[in-house]
């Protein structure tokens, strides 16, 4: 049986590599494998002040995790899923005092710049916005 | 001797139980405190809106995402169980069920618009020592008598080789991946270095810590490139690990070096073969057990008085 275990074991492992398809456990372990461009586009929730300051919102307050992986893909979900107001509604329900509007948004930065806190930003599309109820 | 007959030696090598129960222990140890530290993470998702449930994996026939009594019977189990597998109590049932609960919670976590890798080796390593005779040795055993520990066999060494080759084939898939959505590309281009200046980026939007190191070092474009050929060599090359005690030693190390490189530089931490786990099936672990308890022996003679000769 054991002869029979193992080369089946590996060949479970292996065969994402031939098949390309990524699941779990078996992976193709595709972490950062991906050609990443310097311009790249960012979805995440922003919070507004009354005085009109804007701000990124904490993952916490985001997707209730302290994974900011989870909380990137629940963002990204839920805009592509067209689910945006609702994410919207949900974050405004948690938010911290101090913030009157939530924003959700898709962000073009030139990822080099922004990390050397120069100016990065080129694009930004609100695909939601509401109100946080005082 | 026959290519066939080495082959089949080499894939099936006779170890002793000890081996394989302080792989058990290793392994067992880190992914039951994995699970207890992350409680909060796998228990909060029973929460999470469903209409994001994407399931992978065992779970992909789902339509829905389990219920929250399940999760946490499955939680519950898994814990309980992993208590168990550490310590080799009733490992018949409690390597497979542990094994299993592992697999399901891990399964369900990845099942939300992001497969989380670093989970992937472990629940592997956990099934196969799970499923094998790991607990002939080292463990708890309230109603049983006690035996002479078994004389080595391949029954012993077959799962340890399995799993070496297990954290070998992951770290050789993850540079095909490269190549094959990037190229050469992957080394030669700035790809490395957008993807750190990325995750500085992502956090910073997310309102999460970002790496100083990391922000620091992608103004030194020049840097990533040499990098990016390093890791994707030391991914291809893997299976050097096999080549002896010298190379099997620079590669864990050079792989504990690439890890811990991402960890200061992305803030993206792989707990696994950052704490050495991953790699503890590459080595002769009971060798370790022994030369601590000789070395304490050692001691306590030289503490009476009676130097050893």
């Amino acid at each position: 049986m054991r002869r029979l275990i193992t080369p089946a074991v590996l060949a479970a492992v292996l065969l994402p590599a031939i098949s390309g398809d990524d699941s779990f456990p078996i992976s193709t372990y595709p972490m950062y494998a991906f050609a990443r461009p310097r311009t790249d586009r960012f979805q995440t929730v922003l919070g507004e002040t009354s005085s009109g300051e804007v701000g990124p919102l904490p993952i916490r307050v985001i997707a209730d995790t302290d994974d900011p992986l989870i909380a990137a893909a629940l963002v990204r979900g839920a805009i592509r899923n067209g689910d945006a107001d609702q994410l919207c509604a949900q974050v405004a329900q948690r938010v911290r005092i101090g913030v009157s509007r939530v924003l959700v948004v898709e962000e073009v930065h030139d990822v080099v710049a922004r990390a050397a806190r120069s100016k990065s930003l080129q694009q930004r599309v609100v695909h939601a916005a509401c109100e946080v109820p005082q | 001797m026959s290519l066939a007959v080495t082959t089949d030696r080499w894939l099936f090598p006779a170890a002793p139980p000890q081996r394989l129960a302080m792989l058990r222990i290793v392994v067992g140890a880190f992914a039951w405190l994995y699970l207890v530290v992350r409680a909060r993470v796998f228990l909060s998702l029973r929460s999470a809106d469903p209409g994001r449930f994407d399931p992978v994996g065992v779970l992909a026939p789902l339509s829905t995402p389990p219920t929250s009594a399940l999760v946490i019977t499955c939680y519950v189990l898994a814990v309980a169980a992993g208590a168990a597998f550490v310590t080799g109590l009733w490992f018949r049932a409690s390597g497979p069920l542990f094994g299993v609960t592992l697999l399901l919670l891990t399964t369900y976590r990845s099942s939300w618009g992001q497969i989380l890798w670093l989970e992937n080796l472990v629940v592997i390593h956990v099934l196969i020592v799970g499923l094998a005779r790991s607990a002939d040795v080292w463990s708890w055993r309230p109603f049983e008598t006690r035996h002479a520990a078994p004389e080595p066999a391949e029954t012993y060494g077959a799962p340890v080789r399995l799993a070496a080759l297990v954290t070998v084939a992951t770290y050789v898939l993850a540079g095909i991946a490269k190549l094959r959505y990037s190229g050469i590309d992957w080394v030669t281009s700035d790809t490395l270095r957008n993807h750190v200046a990325a995750s500085v980026v992502r956090a910073e939007l997310l309102d999460a810590p970002a790496s100083p190191i990391g922000r620091r070092l992608v103004a030194d474009g020049w840097l990533f490139p040499p990098a990016a050929a390093l890791s994707l060599l030391l991914e291809l090359a893997a299976p050097i690990a096999f080549l002896g005690r010298r190379l099997r030693d620079v590669w864990v190390a050079s792989a504990w070096l690439m890890h811990a490189s991402i960890a200061a530089l992305m803030f993206v931490v792989f707990p696994y073969p950052l704490f050495f786990v991953a790699f503890a099936p590459l080595y002769d672990l009971e060798r370790a057990v022994t030369r601590a308890i000789r070395w304490r022996r050692d001691r306590a003679r030289g503490g009476r008085g009676g130097r050893p000769s």
